[in-house]
């Protein structure tokens, strides 16, 4: 070839492929909370019922995160939020932190999954005493909510949300996808990647859901984070001075919830006046909450003490933080019942319902159950568990009350190719601590090769809050 | 038959290539400036890739009181080193001799303070000459980060809720994309691009003038059948093809570093394609006709060579100017841009950079704009020519 020619090619051919990449991207810029620079929104619709692909349409919202590297769209990663219900669109200040290092060579695609966020999100209605209504209250505003849904609860299945990230991939033009899954998400990832082996590259677990988990059964694994909160306390020098009987005095607590507490004290966030009765229900589901981050569950044994000592207000006050700080609620209540409905529950063996029983998380169950009963949806026919043949890196834990790590060991005897990393210090969700970021990076630029996660072991382990000062300095 | 110009102008690019000074500052221009781009850009990209951060060394004095603190500094790489205790004369010293990026001297009462809850004291020092600025922030941001997360520890721990300590809660959206982002900040530094125009240049423009003038050999020149006009033609070609030539291989080494550095790493991109930079090296080709008709004009103008050379070396540099003066003020990208010589190519890369679709507008502005001058200057240059005077120095 003359040197001309060779000239001409090596000019022209990036200017081709740059020009083709440039047509290609897709929908149109726009902000979104959490996330101070611009990104694309798509919208596509995608059938209610794919049993009818005529019939009846949902709008999808889709936030792609194009990469720094612009001719760089080859493989995106897929982010899939928790819950069931949690919304793709609520969770974008990842994109700053964890994914940062991803983003730099690949997009980053996040989708709203049906029921939630932007698209068609099934939800409550916001009441606004909601800290202080009492449990028949609660139950009817539920009932109320429940009927208001015209859609059939049915279409809202993981099973769907699978097919809908199939359109999303085939709209957007990607060959094969990574999927990154968070709590929930790792149940969808793992339905996906069922329905459409060929698509996936690799996939990143976090907080693994098992094939055989049902959701609203976490009684157990809460119950025993709770026991090693315990255990540490007694084990760690200062904390076992500040509360030697923290064991015994959670018992006669219990005893005491059980029987039901009435409390008068000024409301923490508004300071207004308020009653409220401390039910079960409200005890065990804050528990259960803090007991998904360490640094949250070291600050336990003082919220028991206080209240073993009538001293409600650090506990209440913990309690309201979710409503504190924002007037929606994260997670869309009734996609995730419709989720569990039909997926988890009809699964519910009475061995398991009793065990179930006799742990923090029977009251939870019990008004999922009272809950799934009027809305009345039909079971989804478990998807069988055939082996994943895709790289996959499994992140759990050992802290973890929901997906500790024997989960995703559960979920791993189903793949052909997995890691799994269990960090000492971290509880539910681990991708945004430590050298974890950089992992992810690691792993989905090389997904056969074994990362090196020996720098998660430095991820240190929070200190016990002793007294009203806060953590240990 | 070859032409009058053509052989003048052959004659003269030949003498070019033979002269080592001319090739040298050929070569230096060219290289010069992409490598030295690509250094600083390599750097900050290694920086920011880095897993540990080598040398963020902090001194710690009385670090024993305030474990928790000290593990979240080493959750951001931040190396710990505990010290005795020290007066100011010797932080200084530490700091002069730049072994910590900062020191943090605890009290001795911190912690009995902080579990009064009352406010603990914690130095901070630094020393404001060194270039430690991100990493010092760095640390004031874990500082930040430990103090609020305790503030509202301790609003929960007295039954009021941590919602408290947020009244408003801003969301800042920053409409800038990421490739216009890393336009204004290669913006400056892509100006200097388009310097080859001037410099590769400027020791033919004075060598084919005020050099053969004293040389004596241009009355010689003079003597041959051609006109003063296809003279200086060839001369003003000749110099102004070795501008381009500088110009255009700059530009092709600048792009292809650019393109190869992982700039997305530092969320930066360089967008612009093979295709885009080829336009931007046809539409400067008038701007290397404008430099080169400039200083062959003003290298005839000077008494001396050694006159002529100094009085380029200042010139070479106006140019620059007007796009300094732009950076600086912080103007807005504006149409008239595309009337003033070399500014308007400097906008132009720049917009192309953007990701911004021009018409052909500003591609003809930014030719014209260059070429109309050069053409005015180099009828100039030519009636000098046809002055005695001028050739035989008197």
């Amino acid at each position: 070839m003359k040197l001309r020619t060779i000239v001409r090619v090596a000019l022209l051919a990036p200017a081709a492929v740059t020009a083709a990449v440039a047509a290609a991207a897709p929908g149109k810029s726009c902000h979104l909370p959490g996330a101070e620079e611009a990104l694309r929104c798509v919208t596509l619709a995608v059938p209610l019922d794919y049993s009818k692909p005529s019939g009846s349409t949902l709008k999808l919202h889709v936030t792609v995160a194009p990469a720094f590297r612009e001719s760089a769209r080859g493989d995106p990663v897929f982010l899939l939020a928790g819950g069931p219900g949690q919304a793709g669109s609520d969770v974008l200040m990842v994109l700053n932190s964890t994914l940062r290092r991803v983003r730099a060579t690949r997009d980053v695609v996040i989708i709203d999954q049906r029921g939630t966020g932007k698209s068609g999100r099934l939800a409550c209605p916001h009441e606004k005493n909601e800290d202080s209504m009492s449990q028949d209250e609660i139950e009817a505003a539920v009932k109320r909510c429940i009927a208001s849904v015209r859609q059939p609860y049915a279409a809202f299945s993981t099973a769907n949300a699978a097919r809908d990230m199939e359109q999303v991939r085939k709209a957007l033009g990607y060959d094969s996808i990574n999927l990154l899954g968070v709590s929930y998400g790792t149940r969808l990832a793992q339905h996906y990647v069922r329905l459409y082996p060929g698509q996936v590259r690799a996939m990143v677990l976090d907080g693994v859901a098992a094939p055989d988990q049902i959701i609203p059964a976490a009684g157990q694994d809460g119950e025993a984070a709770l026991k090693r909160v315990f255990a540490d306390c007694a084990a760690d020098k200062a904390c076992n001075g500040a509360f030697p009987a923290i064991g015994q005095q959670f018992d006669a607590l219990r005893k005491r919830v059980e029987a039901g507490i009435d409390l008068e004290f000024p409301d923490p966030r508004t300071a207004r006046p308020s009653r409220v009765r401390m039910t079960p229900d409200r005890f065990y589901s804050t528990l259960h909450q803090i007991l998904y981050s360490p640094d949250d569950s070291r600050r336990l044994p003082f919220l028991i003490n206080s209240a073993y000592n009538n001293r409600w207000q650090p506990f209440i006050a913990r309690r309201n933080a979710g409503s504190d700080f924002s007037v929606d609620g994260p997670v869309s209540t009734l996609m995730h019942l419709a989720v569990v409905c039909a997926e988890d529950v009809p699964r519910l063996g009475q061995a398991q319902r009793s065990a179930e029983q006799a742990t923090l998380a029977a009251p939870l169950l019990d008004s999922v159950l009272k809950a799934c009963a009027i809305m009345d949806v039909a079971p989804a026919a478990p998807a069988p568990a055939t082996i994943i043949k895709a790289p996959v890196l499994m992140l759990s834990g050992a802290l973890d009350p929901v997906t500790p790590p024997r989960r995703a060991e559960a979920a791993g005897k189903f793949m052909s190719a997995a890691q799994h990393l269990v960090v000492a210090n971290a509880g539910h969700g681990i991708l945004s601590l430590g050298c974890a970021p950089r992992l992810l990076r690691e792993f989905l630029d090389r997904p056969s090769q074994k990362v090196a996660a020996k720098c998660l072991d430095e991820i240190p382990a929070p200190t016990f809050q002793l007294g009203s000062a806060g953590p240990q300095p | 038959m070859k032409s009058r110009f053509t052989i003048v102008f052959l004659k003269e690019f030949r003498e070019h290539l033979r002269d080592k000074r001319s090739l040298a500052m050929l070569g230096v221009f060219v290289l010069m400036f992409p490598l030295m781009l690509g250094y600083i850009l390599n750097n900050s990209i290694e920086k920011a890739t880095k897993p540990e951060r080598e040398g963020m060394e902090l001194a710690v004095i009385g670090g024993a009181q305030a474990p928790t603190l000290m593990s979240q500094l080493r959750q951001k790489n931040i190396t710990v080193v505990d010290m005795e205790d020290m007066d100011e004369e010797a932080i200084t010293r530490l700091l002069r001799q730049r072994k910590a990026v900062a020191v943090l001297r605890l009290k001795d009462n911190y912690a009995a303070n902080y579990m009064e809850m009352r406010p603990a004291d914690i130095e901070l020092w630094f020393d404001s000459a060194s270039d430690d600025g991100p990493r010092r922030r760095d640390i004031e941001d874990v500082l930040n980060a430990y103090s609020s997360a305790i503030a509202g520890a301790r609003l929960l721990a007295h039954g009021v809720s941590p919602a408290t300590l947020s009244p408003v809660k801003v969301q800042r959206y920053d409409t800038g994309s990421n490739a216009s982002r890393s336009a204004t900040l290669l913006g400056a530094m892509l100006g200097m691009l388009f310097l080859p125009a001037f410099t590769c240049c400027m020791s033919a423009a004075v060598d084919s003038t005020a050099g053969e003038r004293e040389r004596r050999s241009l009355e010689v020149l003079m003597a041959q059948p051609v006109t003063p006009w296809t003279l200086v033609c060839g001369k003003w070609i000749a110099a102004a093809a070795l501008g381009l030539i500088g110009l255009c291989l700059g530009m092709l080494l600048a792009h292809l570093i650019l393109s190869w550095l992982p700039l997305e790493e530092i969320g930066m991109s360089w967008r612009l394609t093979s295709y885009d930079l080829l336009r931007v090296c046809v539409a400067s080709i008038p701007l290397c006709l404008f430099g080169a008709a400039l200083q062959i004009a003003l290298a005839m103008n000077s008494k001396s060579y050694k006159e002529a050379q100094s009085v380029l070396s200042i010139v070479t540099l106006l140019p620059l100017a007007p796009g300094a003066v732009v950076a600086m003020m912080d103007i807005e990208a504006a149409w008239w841009m595309y009337l003033v010589p070399m500014l308007s190519n400097q906008n132009l890369m720049r917009e192309l950079a953007k990701g911004q679709e021009l018409g052909a507008l500003p591609y003809v502005m930014t030719a014209l704009c260059s070429l109309l001058p050069a053409l005015a200057i180099i009828a100039f240059a030519s009636w000098r020519m046809k002055s005695e005077r001028y050739v035989l120095a008197v």
